[in-house]
């Protein structure tokens, strides 16, 4: 028999075809198989054979379904299901998960069926490829494919009955069992990211490429990576390491990702930059959340340049070591809760290359400030000369007109940061002008030896505004980083060791 | 061969879901072929499940403006009871949900003459309000004059194109329904829909008053 499967230009399904072919060629079992840019080819005429090689791979790598937990009383080691992974479970027996699902609970039997029907031709088309089909093995259900449930009012076509009221044909059963084989096999797949927050929700993360070549060769470069015996996260923190990291949200753990791929990989020419993103809720209605992310060449190309020549690791180096320090006079205690948010704001707005809103997330705040050891400052300043000054053509002197302005800010925010919020509000190159004027009148108050400001800054910046009045908000944005970098450092408590 | 082009511009926010996401809801790029026909068929007074128009024209798209995206969470009423009684509950379900913002696309259509200038009629004067995506997101329709058609000299386009190709969004999209007895199935076809560049393809383009355009 020939098995043929186009790409389907659907991320959960190309991904799977992916995957089908990578457990089949890891087998190392006899058979012809083929992937090219475009199809997937299965040809034998040993068709047992072939089922005996779908039942061994399911059951050989039914451990990235689960993971092993030691009950810390009675030392009794107990399966629990990865909680993204949408197939029904029953009741465990003697600690092992129970799949309600053939493929999974009976491999031999349920493989043979699903190829006996893949042989016969037949008239049915299939609502997720497309193609005629005999019969389905199983309706179309979340288990083989993510986005759908089972809710009626979206999943039919309306139709007249006997000329009256309207009929309601659903199409669930229009699957044909070569997709639902395909998809529900993707749950093996050792190569999706994940991050779980307990209670809440996990987060999948599938490459996307619009061919299997390439798809097959990224994952396959960043499959070492990955740990999947962990319940929370994949990611290892080291290549060598089984430990995984506890990155706060969503981009966090995607730019985690991307440093550990360009520094630990020796990749080749292929990089993914697009990504599905899908958030899986826990609770019994798995209503998916879903988008796309496609990071472009010159993001890549920053986090590229920072660790080629700089080895700095956005995430680790600096994003990580970014706190948010509540004002006590007793210390500084480290806000935990807000530093996750901001660690995963930042790399946010970072991935999607938003310096605007990475600068905000800088401000001081009701309470508190952001702060952080002088090694995260000096790779903060390289990743913002990398990342925008490069690009700007500004020079290192501008940009030493830019930092003794936000030195003059910090200063005299010290007891005020009004002047500080209002400068990271303005919305013209007039507001931004009124502000300059406004600082300007602070100068006089401040006792400038003491307070170690250079005031021909201000003079320099205005000129330098003056000349680039097109980009005056990324000399604002600037503005806004070094003055709150300068506030942190001033402020008790603000430079972390 | 006949044929013109008709602007779609759609008044705020629609969303073309794609008929396998129910525990989400994601949207095409760009209207399914199938869903040009639904307007069309509006327009011209069809009835429920009168699927002639699908013998009747072949189509082209392309899109006018840069598709912009967002997202809502959306409260769907799930399908209670046989539609024979009148129902004044319903219960619901919060979704994610995929919507474009004030998209607008040419349509290009052609066929035979008589067809045409019916079609063409009819987007003119509908029969009943057009409507595309939701049966609430109504739209603005612009038709152009028909004009005879040919095959292009030049294969230089900017349309949606049949196949995959580089630089564009690829999307297999719903293009006809297929009646057996009361259940429908769908054909889909893959296309490419270009971001920002020229196709200089090997594929058969048409000429519509200068413009150079793939039929589906
Ligand atoms: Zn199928």
């Amino acid at each position: 028999m020939e098995i043929k499967i186009p790409i389907y230009n659907d991320i959960w399904m190309d991904n799977a075809v992916e995957n089908l072919y990578r457990l089949i060629n890891d087998s190392e079992e006899e058979i012809d198989i083929n992937l090219d840019k475009t199809e997937l080819t299965v040809n034998t005429n040993d068709k047992d054979g072939l089922r005996g090689i779908l039942s061994s791979i399911i059951q050989n790598n039914r451990n990235t379904l689960i993971v092993k937990h030691k009950d810390k009383k009675t030392g009794e080691i107990k399966e629990i299901k990865k909680d993204f992974v949408l197939i029904q479970e029953g009741k465990k027996i003697d600690g092992i998960v129970a799949f309600k699902e053939n493929i999974y609970s009976e491999p031999n039997k349920s493989t043979s069926e699903i190829l006996d029907l893949i042989e016969k031709n037949g008239e049915r088309t299939c609502v997720v490829c497309g193609n005629t089909f005999f019969k389905p093995y199983k309706k179309l259900q979340q288990a083989s494919y993510p986005f759908v449930t089972k809710i009626k009012s979206l999943s039919g076509v309306r139709t007249y009955k006997d000329g009256n009221f309207y009929s309601f044909r659903e199409y669930y059963d229009n699957f044909c069992p070569i997709c639902y084989m395909v998809g529900i096999l993707e749950w093996l797949d050792s190569r999706i990211i994940y991050r779980t927050f307990p209670g809440d929700k996990s987060i999948l993360f599938l490459p996307y490429f619009d061919n299997f070549e390439d798809l097959v060769e990224f994952k396959e470069e960043y499959g070492p990576l990955l740990n999947k015996s962990e319940r929370y996260s994949n990611i290892r923190v080291n290549l060598d390491e089984d430990k995984t990291e506890g990155t706060p949200g969503k981009f966090s753990t995607l730019l985690c990702f991307y440093e550990k791929f360009l520094l630990d990989i020796d990749y080749e020419n292929v990089i993914g930059r697009n990504w599905a993103i899908m958030e899986v809720p826990f609770g019994s209605v798995k209503n998916i959340k879903f988008r796309m992310l496609n990071l472009t060449d010159s993001i890549l190309g920053v986090m590229k340049e920072l660790i080629g020549e700089n080895e700095i690791r956005v995430y680790t180096n600096l994003i990580k070591e970014t706190y948010f320090f509540i004002d006590n006079p007793k210390g500084a205690p480290v806000d935990w809760d807000l530093t996750r948010k901001i660690r995963e704001k930042l790399s946010e707005s970072f991935l999607i290359d938003d310096f605007r809103s990475f600068s905000r997330m800088l401000l001081p705040r009701k309470g508190g400030k952001v702060g952080y050891s002088s090694e995260t400052r000096r790779n903060l300043e390289s990743l913002i000369y990398i990342w925008r000054l490069k690009k700007m053509g500004i020079s290192k002197e501008s940009l030493g007109s830019i930092k003794g302005v936000g030195n003059i800010v910090a200063k005299v925010s010290k007891n005020n940061l009004s002047l500080l919020y209002k400068l990271d509000k303005t919305r013209s190159i007039e507001d931004f002008w009124s502000v300059l004027r406004e600082i300007s009148r602070k100068l006089i108050g401040i006792d400038i030896k003491k307070a170690k400001v250079r005031p021909t800054s201000l003079d320099e910046l205005i000129q330098l505004l003056k000349d680039n009045e097109a980009q005056w908000t990324e000399i604002r944005d600037l503005l806004v980083v070094y003055s709150s970098m300068y506030y942190a450092i001033g402020s008790r408590g603000g430079e972390k060791k | 061969m006949f044929g013109f082009k008709f602007r779609i511009e759609v008044l705020y926010f629609t969303t073309f879901r794609k008929s396998t996401s129910t525990s989400l809801i994601s949207s095409y790029t760009i209207p399914p072929f199938t869903t040009i026909r639904g307007v069309i068929s509006n327009a011209l007074g069809l009835r429920r499940d009168d699927l002639r128009v699908q013998e009747w024209i072949k189509i082209g798209i392309k899109p006018q403006n840069c598709i912009n995206r967002s997202t809502e969470m959306a409260k769907v009423l799930k399908l209670k009871g046989t539609g024979k009684k009148y129902q004044k509950t319903f219960s619901s379900s919060p979704m994610f949900k995929e919507f474009l913002v004030n998209p607008v696309y040419d349509i290009y259509v052609a066929g035979d003459q008589e067809k045409i200038q019916n079609i063409y009629h009819a987007l003119k004067n509908p029969k009943r309000p057009l409507y595309i995506g939701g049966s609430d997101e109504l739209v603005d329709i612009n038709t152009f004059e028909p004009v005879e058609i040919g095959k292009a000299t030049s294969k230089e386009t900017f349309c949606v194109m049949d196949g995959i190709h580089e630089n564009c969004i690829i999307e297999k999209i719903p293009y006809k329904f297929i009646q057996a007895g009361r259940n429908f199935s769908l054909e889909y076809r893959t296309v490419s829909i270009p971001k920002d560049e020229n196709f200089n393809g090997e594929a058969e383009i048409f000429n519509f008053n200068g413009e150079n355009i793939f039929l589906f």
